[in-house]
């Protein structure tokens, strides 16, 4: 159905050319955007290089509490 | 101080907690009305300009400043702010944060339980055989105990749902981030996106020529929202509209980004995760909010009739009064509709809602050694402070003048005042610094000097365009001066700061009624009074933050010993 209003979208434009490509556009950019940063951020290297939420005596040691 | 040893379960947990607080109603209803107000596609050009040069720079800039507070025993933008400059203005400046994060609680909660009992009643088929707006609009005034002209609005178990929505929100806050915020973001994020994929493919799947109920395409819907036209971007008021929407829908400057951010450790990245959280939003925004609402309204009820509900740009009657009537057309599907629709405005409003409460309860266990569970129960009575005018007046009273104050006004100047902070007190180049620590990215080095001049100088013209803002609209001196016409006279709109101040929005119309006039009378009574409160709470929040930081004298002097 959806195929189908697609087609007929192209030959009685209930939306034009300009909007398809601008909407296409925008949304290819957001969705590429939104996935790029979520696989660098889930990367298994990242995580394991990183060693994150793990415990890090080191930090705490360097920041004392309440030592603004 | 105590410092907090609370982490983050896991980055996912991070990410979509953080998500969660940038997706609230405004994705799913003021987006797309927005869209549809200021001529459509003409929209989406300044609103991407404005992502890039404002929300990602300040997105960054607050999570920064919050890993950075955070690290030194910080969660909320007092001692975040006060950590960042020896100035004690700052730590006074950082009570907005929490000034706001109450005032908006405390009537986004009172909708967030409104999405609860719509979404109830739509799984039981309340409102199947409501096919006109008015039956659903009798359903929302028996929900708020809304009457014409009245200012008391009392209904018992709308206040019922209320205080079971406060209660779940302090329950949740109660348990700590990884138990409780993070597990809610766990939950409700993957089932918003689910929810709102489904409806919007149901509702493109609605087609004229099978289904009789259907008179124009969705696409003509989408079309609207998405046809580009690049006249309108000459038009100030678009660019202000657009600048507007982003710096809402990201949730900044309010506090809530900086506290979740302080619970990270120093050394990791935010310029990715700061950067994935704004994307995810957008994603939720443009593509989600963008092609249910609208297109879903314009297939049953044409674009014309969409436009005028939606000509105040809040998109609240579309999705709360009308959309309710339109999945009746979906047959035995209506009731899962309407059950994914405010499920949906649910979890994206309880998200946002725990987020606003975290800095008030990270500022009463930094600062006074309270511990969580009693730190909830002091946030909720807090809440109940103000929650209870908001539910017992009438909605133009204390709730619209929480929502312009709490929830746009000091918005605006917390974030100004935080953009001012970290570009030029704590310094630009401490700050690049601080924000590449353990970056996952390279950041374009544009970003330094867009953050440091474009971001503020776009936050004070927003500003100044909320303090003074005309009744003709900016459009329509820009339309005026465009056509070659005498400007129109300046006359104060009552949507502006200085309007608003003088009630100017409260005028009676010249035929109203002596009950009407009465009405209007007390609602600025009342929101005086709202406003009075505001300022108190201001100050109960400045004394305590005197205290706490009086308190910490000694204890720094007993280091340096």
């Amino acid at each position: 159905m959806i195929g189908f209003n697609l087609l007929l979208a192209f030959q009685d434009p209930p939306m034009k050319t300009s909007a398809w490509i601008f909407m296409l556009t925008v949304w290819a950019i957001v969705l590429i955007m939104t996935v790029l940063c979520f696989w660098k951020l889930m990367s298994k290297e990242h995580l394991m290089e990183k060693g994150l939420f793990e415990d890090d005596p080191e930090n705490e040691s360097d920041n004392p509490p309440g030592s603004a | 101080m105590m410092a907090q040893k609370e982490q983050w379960a896991s980055r996912v947990g991070l990410v979509l907690a953080m998500a969660g607080n940038a997706v609230g109603l405004g994705n799913f209803l003021r987006f797309p009305a927005q869209a549809a107000r200021n001529g459509g596609g003409a929209f989406l050009i300044p609103y991407l300009v404005s992502l890039v040069i404002m929300g990602i720079p300040l997105m960054w800039v607050e999570w920064t400043m919050g890993r950075y507070g955070g690290t030194r025993g910080h969660h909320s933008a007092p001692g975040i702010f006060q950590s960042m400059s020896r100035s004690p203005f700052w730590r006074y400046f950082g009570v907005l944060g929490l000034l706001t994060c109450l005032g908006v609680s405390s009537y986004y909660l009172y909708i967030e339980s409104w999405c609860m009992a719509y979404a109830g009643y739509s799984l039981i088929g309340g409102f199947r055989g409501m096919n006109d707006v008015s039956q659903v609009t009798t359903f929302f005034d028996q929900l708020t105990g809304t009457q014409p002209n009245q200012i008391l609005a009392i209904s018992v178990w709308g206040m019922l749902i209320f205080a079971a929505c406060i209660a779940l929100n302090m329950f949740v806050l109660s348990r700590g981030l990884a138990k409780g915020i993070e597990l809610v973001a766990k939950i409700g994020m993957p089932l918003l996106i689910v929810f709102a994929a489904v409806l919007a493919v149901r509702g493109l799947l609605s087609d004229p020529e099978t289904d009789p109920r259907v008179q124009y395409s969705p696409l003509v819907g989408l079309n609207f929202v998405w046809e580009p036209k690049f006249t309108s971007l000459a038009n100030p008021a678009v660019w202000l509209a657009a600048a507007g929407q982003i710096f809402f829908t990201l949730s900044i400057g309010m506090g809530s980004i900086h506290c979740y951010a302080s619970y990270l450790r120093e050394k990791e990245d935010v310029a990715l995760t700061g950067a994935t959280t704004a994307w995810t939003n957008e994603l939720c925004e443009v593509i989600l909010g963008g092609t249910i609402l609208l297109p879903i309204a314009v297939s049953y009820l044409g674009l014309q009739a969409v436009q005028d509900s939606v000509s105040g740009g809040s998109g609240f009657g579309l999705g709360f009064m009308v959309l309710p009537t339109l999945f009746n057309n979906w047959g035995a599907f209506a009731p899962v509709a309407g059950f994914m629709w405010f499920g949906l405005l649910f979890f994206a409003a309880i998200t946002s809602s725990l987020a606003m409460g975290q800095p008030i309860m990270a500022f009463l266990q930094d600062e006074f050694n309270i511990p969580r569970p009693k730190a909830a129960v002091l946030l909720g009575l807090m809440i109940l402070s103000l929650a209870v005018p908001v539910a017992v007046f009438h909605e133009r009273s204390v709730n619209a003048d929480l929502d312009y104050w709490a929830g746009t006004f000091f918005l605006v100047v917390f974030a100004l005042g935080e953009a001012v902070l970290f570009g030029w007190v704590f310094g630009m180049d401490k700050g690049w610094a601080e924000l590449m620590k353990g970056a996952e990215i390279k950041v374009p080095r544009i970003f330094y000097y867009l953050t440091k001049y474009v971001t503020p100088a776009f936050l004070a013209i927003i500003l100044l365009a909320y303090i003074f803002q005309p009744a003709a609209g900016w459009d329509g001196y820009y339309n005026a001066w465009s056509n070659g016409e005498p400007l129109p006279a300046w006359q104060w709109s009552g949507d502006g700061m200085i309007g608003r101040l003088m009630h100017l929005d409260l005028q009676p119309p010249a035929e109203a009624s002596p009950e009407q006039v009465r009405f209007l009378d007390q609602v600025k009574l009342i929101r005086n009074l709202d406003r009075l409160a505001l300022v108190i709470i201001f100050v109960l929040f400045s004394v305590l933050v005197h205290r706490a930081w009086k308190k910490r004298q000694p204890l720094k002097q007993e280091v340096a010993a």
